[in-house]
């Protein structure tokens, strides 16, 4: 019953959301502004994890293959399919979880508990529209960039691993970076990351803009979002990926 | 003017307002006063459709607000101003872009236009020149008074305040209700505001409706207050010392 609650209220939530903005310039004024604020003040962060788990998957790649008939440069192979398929746009989603939804959902509680989401609502302002709309868009926009650098730069942490280590040599890890590449496992990666930034910002904005009381729940509707966001990310993954690559 | 018809407000089992009627002029003070969970701010709240109560009518100068459909709502809201207890003003804007914030949203006026519209508001509440502050670099006599200035800048037809000055000392207090008082008078807005300060109400009390347990019990003005007869209203009016040495002096 409290599942289907959410559920139903989270759907009117995005019914309000997905109205036609007051002012289209105000509109992508804050939409340029969110895809900053989530997207580019991320890529920090982002681009550290991304380039380790490269070099790591690389390493325990090559520590896994003992097997002679098994060419070395299945290990670049190895690296760029993980980063592509699965690391940086499922676990990467899963990171900006806990950093941007974790953000959004104070920043609405807040906005909520003090009453500040009721002043734009007394004004004729549609809260839900103006506040939340900008951040999904703008993650949706930004997303794309991101898990691509991400992608990228898993690839240069693989290749700085097989430098510094010397598991296998660079020509080899080439070889594999570039083999039996399909553009579609791309626009897999891309899709989910599409989906999931509008999960990343709708499902915190939904916990925080319902939120009711004082800054404890503030805070407790921050750790639900981002444990509920985490779920459906990952529920959501094992689906696009039977739809699209079975 | 404002005409609250049969209003109930239920919350699961429990009536929070039961059966409010009241005629709210304009171009005076209209005061809703009564001791903390007597309703007052849950009438506000559905007078303004924050909530929605479970029956009645409120007619904004004979429009059904109820009656109107989403967009036509908003348009209404647009001729409300509402001062929240707290202020409510936008953290992460400055005090500039609070007063201008309705401006920006819902007119077409340049920006020479919007800040000279919100320098006279700031001007008017007193507070010049303190456009780049941020709300968190305000006092609360500040915070008060932008609030003001935000709830007055698209010139309402409505103004509601609540609690305008709690949390603000004696003085600070009655300059806030002064301020309010002179608006309402200088502009002609219905002005309602939900206090449980008797300073306010009897300084700029014209009209004032005492409610008790969802219900409306008593309605005068200032001049006739001291002397009602009903005994919760008495209960509330010389609750505090001050009040009672006023009342012991007069008898």
């Amino acid at each position: 019953m409290n599942f289907l609650f959410h559920f139903g209220r989270y759907t009117l939530f995005l019914g309000k959301v997905f109205a036609r903005p007051q002012k289209r310039k105000l509109f992508w004024d804050s939409t340029f502004r969110e895809m900053v604020t989530l997207g580019l003040d991320s890529l920090p962060i982002v681009a550290i994890i991304s380039v380790f788990i490269g070099a790591v998957a690389t390493i325990q790649t090559a520590s896994n293959i003992d097997s002679g008939l098994i060419p070395l440069s299945t290990i670049g192979f190895a690296t760029r399919e993980s980063m592509l398929l699965e690391f940086s746009p499922t676990i990467i989603a899963l990171i900006l979880v806990g950093k941007v939804g974790s953000s959004i959902s104070s920043e609405l509680g807040t906005m909520r508990v003090s009453e500040q989401i009721d002043a734009m609502e007394i004004m004729g302002l549609n809260p839900a529209n103006f506040l939340v709309l900008p951040k999904v868009i703008g993650l949706m926009i930004i997303n794309p960039f991101i898990i691509s650098l991400s992608i990228f730069l898993g690839v240069v942490g693989g290749y700085l691993a097989t430098v510094s280590t010397g598991v296998i040599t660079v020509s080899e890890y080439e070889s594999g970076i570039t083999l039996d590449f399909y553009p579609f496992d791309y626009v897999y990666a891309m899709i989910k990351t599409v989906v999931f930034a509008f999960i990343i910002t709708s499902v915190p904005a939904y916990f925080g803009y319902f939120v009711e009381g004082g800054s404890v729940k503030v805070g407790k509707a921050s750790t639900i979002a981002v444990v509920y966001s985490s779920i459906v990310i990952l529920i959501l993954n094992y689906i696009i990926t039977q739809l699209l690559l079975l | 003017m404002i005409r609250i018809e049969n209003l109930y407000k239920v919350y699961g089992d429990r009536e929070v307002i039961s059966d409010f009627n009241a005629v709210l002029d304009k171009g005076i003070n209209n005061l809703i006063i009564g001791a903390s969970g007597s309703g007052k701010t849950t009438i506000t709240k559905c007078v303004v459709g924050l909530t929605e109560p479970t029956k009645g009518r409120v007619l904004f100068d004979d429009v059904d607000f109820f009656s109107l459909g989403r967009k036509d709502r908003a348009e209404m809201r647009q001729l409300i101003g509402f001062m929240f207890q707290g202020g409510a003003l936008f953290d992460s804007m400055s005090v500039e872009e609070n007063v201008m914030f309705a401006l920006r949203v819902f007119t077409n006026r340049s920006y020479a236009e919007m800040k000279k519209r919100v320098d006279f508001c700031l001007d008017r509440v007193g507070l010049s020149g303190v456009n780049n502050l941020m709300p968190d670099e305000l006092s609360g006599g500040m915070v008060k008074r932008v609030a003001i200035a935000r709830a007055i800048v698209m010139n309402p037809s409505y103004l509601f305040c609540d609690e305008p000055n709690s949390g603000l000392d004696p003085q600070t207090a009655i300059l806030i209700d002064e301020l309010i008082s002179e608006i309402t008078h200088e502009y002609q807005i219905t002005t309602v505001i939900i206090t449980h300060d008797m300073n306010s109400v009897m300084d700029i009390g014209d009209h004032v409706i005492f409610l008790h347990q969802g219900q409306k019990w008593w309605e005068g003005s200032k001049k006739e207050i001291l002397d009602a007869k009903n005994e919760q209203l008495r209960e509330f009016i010389y609750a505090s010392s001050f009040m009672k040495s006023l009342k012991d002096l007069q008898e």
